[in-house]
């Protein structure tokens, strides 16, 4: 899994949750939950959704580490199985 | 004969369609059935009948706006009408003869094929809709009454979940809520309290519980703040219920709203019933539940009318505290503010811990601060101790 699919997975999760919301506005470095507007199920839901699809589980702990889309990215190649 | 009217979801609702019929005349219904989904601004909300009685005649047609208190529906008293039940005997009959309210559709649409279980229970509209575009509907969940397959669910096979939203109107929602507000501070003598809540010990405790569960299972901490606000409310039931006709009736049972924001398009406050006796675990899945509802349709007629106080939670935009203005006839709502590490001072030391602000508002009517500073810091008294919330 390469990072153009982590992005269209992330951003896949984002348009399910928030179907109002333009993934592709985000800069890699903004969070996400303050340009999208996400509260925090929506966000538990894109947590789900992208340890679901991409088989890493980020644990509770770790969510200040994937705000943003390149931090999330980030994260969750290192860990790929 | 009686009739049931278009149902008030909200100060700010005016008008609302009925979108389907989830019955056919003659149908006998029990207590809680979906008769009709219901489209709002604030979306699609299941009608349900709060008597037994059988359907007698539609009164309105579909896709029509109807005022708010009109009647759209006939019924009988259960024992008058024919005992046909809302089973196999409705569901089966042919999508090809709608109601005389429905539109009728292309017949060359309904004769296209489409799969359904030949024991499913299907709407008319909703076998229509799947004809009409080919659907299978042999793994289709039903969220209809005795799991009965609905028109929603039937559209979100093609579409995403999104709720309609014709009408909506924020200009006309800013001024319902302005004058519910108005009306709220000119009768109802507030008094606001509010106490910085420690929860540390809810927090290490949820940790342990998040590592031990698939991620789909993890607990949100809003679940034991609201099991915690729950508990204190049957225990001060001075702060739950309602104010009528000059005095306050307490409620038999707490019904705890919990306002929800939609994205863009207002609020809602549908009620988590006999919150106070469900486990943080049951909490969690009922709060999944209403939200998910909120935002894609299905919330029932039932879980916006009955909340006996409310809950709002404004810490997901960033804000620290919030003083509520309460919503009549409840005599109280409870908010809470963005969860943040701060110093404390414990045993003379300086230590870190995850402090939220809990604020309440409440009618002076019913109640003083001193029962107010004795509600709020029951709340603390019991997310010290949240191993204690994980039961029912």
């Amino acid at each position: 899994m390469n990072r153009t699919e982590l992005e269209s997975i992330i951003k896949t999760a984002i348009s399910d949750i928030a179907p109002d919301a333009d993934p592709d506005s985000l800069e890699s470095d903004d969070d996400m939950r303050d340009e999208l507007d996400l509260d925090s199920m929506d966000f538990l839901n894109i947590i789900v959704a992208v340890s679901q699809k991409s088989g890493v589980t980020i644990p509770e702990s770790d969510y200040a580490q994937v705000l943003t889309m390149d931090t999330m990215c980030q994260y969750v190649e290192e860990r790929l199985p | 004969m009686k009739t049931l009217e278009m149902p008030s979801f909200g100060a700010d609702m005016e008008t609302g369609k009925v979108v389907e019929w989830c019955v056919q005349k003659g149908d006998k219904l029990n207590k809680g059935d979906t008769i009709a989904l219901i489209e709002t601004a604030k979306g699609i909300i299941d009608m349900e009948v709060f008597d037994d009685c059988v359907v007698e005649d539609f009164l309105v047609p579909l896709d029509t706006d109807i005022e708010v208190g009109k009647p759209i529906i006939a019924l009988q008293s259960d024992s008058a009408g024919t005992k046909t039940d809302l089973t196999k005997a409705s569901a089966d009959k042919e999508a090809s003869k709608p109601t005389s309210s429905e539109p009728k559709p292309n017949s060359q649409e309904v004769q296209a094929p489409f799969a359904i279980a030949a024991d499913a229970l299907v709407t008319p509209a909703a076998k229509v809709y799947a004809a009409s575009h080919s659907l299978n509907l042999q793994q289709v969940k039903g969220s209809g009454t005795n799991g009965a397959i609905c028109l929603r669910d039937v559209k979100s096979l093609t579409t995403k979940a999104v709720p309609k939203r014709g009408g909506f109107d924020s200009e006309q929602m800013r001024k319902a809520i302005a004058a519910v507000v108005s009306k709220s501070k000119r009768e109802i003598p507030h008094y606001y309290l509010s106490l910085d809540v420690d929860l540390t010990e809810t927090e290490n405790w949820l940790v342990q519980i998040n590592e031990t569960v698939p991620v789909e299972q993890r607990v949100m901490i809003n679940a034991p703040l609201m099991c915690a606000v729950a508990r204190a409310l049957q225990k001060h039931p001075e702060f739950n219920g309602f104010y009528k006709a000059d005095h306050f009736e307490p409620a038999n049972d707490v019904h705890l709203g919990v306002a929800i924001r939609l994205r863009n398009q207002g609020l809602v406050t549908p009620a988590i019933h006999q919150a106070d006796r469900l486990s943080v675990f049951d909490m969690m899945t009922a709060l999944k539940s209403i939200v998910e509802r909120s935002k894609t349709g299905g919330l029932k007629q039932s879980e916006l009318q009955d909340a006996t106080v409310t809950l709002s939670n404004i810490g997901d935009r960033g804000s620290d505290q919030i003083f509520g203005v309460i919503f009549p006839p409840q005599v109280t709502i409870v908010g809470v503010g963005k969860i943040n590490r701060k110093a404390m001072v414990i045993n003379d030391e300086i230590v870190p811990r995850t402090m939220v602000n809990v604020s309440l508002a409440a009618d002076h009517r019913v109640t003083d601060g001193q029962m107010g500073a004795r509600f709020l810091n029951e709340i603390q008294k019991l997310l010290n101790k949240p191993e204690k919330l994980a039961g029912g």
